[in-house]
């Protein structure tokens, strides 16, 4: 399992470095979020549903899982494409908020939302592919 | 198919008698389909079994350059086959069109790959539409930068061969009426393909002049008709396009994107979808989601990857659309 977590992350930093200068604003992540994730111990939020952290969408079958998600301010958010087809994790706010470019199957894109508010993106390459955060 | 044999005449038939179209009929599920086109009625039949005709053109699509996993991990070695089989025509074809997702992601070195293999082609000259793989990532600057000569807009383009109209429309980079100007038009739309009012403005400038008689061809990437909704495989004000066309007597429309040949026929518009040079997709609804199938076998996926051939018949004015497999 180690020298596979290993070969996974190796693979990864070269597909990181292939997509660096696909994202706006972005950050190609090569090491597996965690889930769930430590609270910070001076978090002043009640709501316990916000995830904080560090939270994971796995794209599969043309499905972003899960399509909708709350979370807290300052978590970051990585998206991994497990289909065979390839995808995008594109704002549609104009200006576009964030966007992954193409990821193909395992890759991964990761972006940090520190400010409050609705992120609806979907997929540029099949645009019935819907999802959305929010940020509270 | 039970739209292109409701008519029972030898000329809807393309010429062909009752049992021998019955025969071809049976004969459907071979590696290669003659479709005869007369009167906008198709019918069909093997290849071998075709009428002679002179070659119009070949059409070729979905060729993803850079995509590399099974089913076919090599896609350029699929699409110089194919090139190969081009080359080997009797007569060259006098064009080649190219029904979009030349590339797989849109990188500068897939489009190099796929310019330098396409060097090769025994033709004239090659006409290009995007699919929604060349426009994802910069709503077709690259795309147009390289195969943009020649046309207008965001690469619509037509011309005349033959007596014959060509009109080629780019459905995965509609105007900007949605809030993504860079993909299918996303105003709110199911993911489906659109052409844009400024396209549509220029098809009836283009067409309004032709006469009724006037043999039309379309390619475009994404189908003009509804083949599955559920994957985005329609264009969704393609009856505006189809409204302007429907006073021709022949119309022939040509696409990719599905991966897999589908044909319809609507008064006298013919639509027809070609095979990819590189992977299959499954039929609609079959599986969760469309994307390449994976599972075919390589001693199998060269019956499910080829190529389009139109021919002109002249005993009865028509076209014959012939799609080869690279078994």
């Amino acid at each position: 399992m180690k020298i596979r977590s290993l070969v996974i992350t190796t693979f990864l930093i070269f597909v990181g470095i292939a997509l660096v200068g696909c994202g706006s604003g972005g950050v190609i992540d090569n090491h597996e979020p965690k889930m769930p994730v430590d609270k910070p111990a001076n978090s002043s939020i009640a709501d316990a549903s916000p995830e904080k952290g560090e939270v994971r969408i796995e794209i599969e079958d043309f499905v972003f899982k899960p399509a909708e998600i709350t979370i807290a301010p300052g978590t970051k958010v990585t998206w991994i494409n497990k289909d065979e087809a390839p995808h995008t994790a594109t704002s549609t706010d104009t200006p576009q908020k964030f966007n992954s470019g193409g990821l193909d199957t395992d890759d991964k894109f990761s972006f940090v939302f520190n400010d409050k508010g609705e992120y609806p993106y979907y997929c540029a390459l099949h645009p019935h592919m819907k999802a959305s955060i929010t940020v509270k | 198919m039970k739209d292109n044999i409701n008519d029972s005449t030898d000329e809807a038939r393309g010429g062909y008698d009752r049992r021998e179209f019955l025969k071809c009929m049976g004969a459907w599920a071979g590696t290669g389909l003659v479709v005869a086109m007369a009167g906008g009625v198709l019918s069909s039949c093997k290849i071998e079994d075709a009428a002679p005709g002179v070659l119009s053109f070949v059409q070729i699509s979905d060729t993803h350059i850079g995509f590399g996993k099974d089913p076919n991990p090599h896609v350029t070695d699929t699409l110089q086959s194919l090139v190969g089989k081009i080359n080997a025509l009797p007569a060259p074809p006098p064009f080649v069109l190219h029904t979009g997702d030349l590339t797989h992601l849109s990188k500068p070195e897939e489009f190099d790959t796929l310019e330098q293999i396409l060097k090769g082609l025994k033709t004239d000259q090659i006409f290009y539409v995007p699919g929604e793989h060349d426009t994802f990532s910069d709503q077709g600057a690259e795309f147009l930068k390289r195969f943009g000569k020649g046309t207008v807009g965001r690469g619509w383009q037509s011309f005349d061969h033959n007596g014959t109209h060509y009109i080629g429309l780019n459905n995965v980079v509609a105007a900007s009426s949605g809030p993504q100007p860079g993909t299918f038009k996303n105003g709110g739309n199911e993911g489906l393909g659109a052409l844009g009012a400024d396209q549509l403005d220029w098809l009836k400038k283009d067409v309004d002049s032709l006469t009724d008689s006037t043999p039309v061809v379309v390619f475009t990437h994404v189908p003009l008709w509804a083949v599955y909704p559920q994957w985005g495989w329609g264009t969704e004000d393609s009856e505006q396009a189809l409204a302007l066309l429907k006073r021709f007597g022949s119309v022939t429309v040509l696409n990719g994107h599905i991966h897999q040949v589908m044909q319809k026929v609507e008064g006298n518009i013919t639509f027809h979808t070609a095979r990819s040079t590189a992977y299959p997709q499954p039929a609609p609804g079959t599986a969760p989601a469309p994307g390449p199938m994976k599972d075919v076998s390589a001693d199998r996926l060269p019956s499910t990857i080829g190529l389009t051939q139109v021919r002109y018949v002249e005993s009865n004015k028509s076209l014959a659309i012939v799609d080869e497999t690279l078994a």
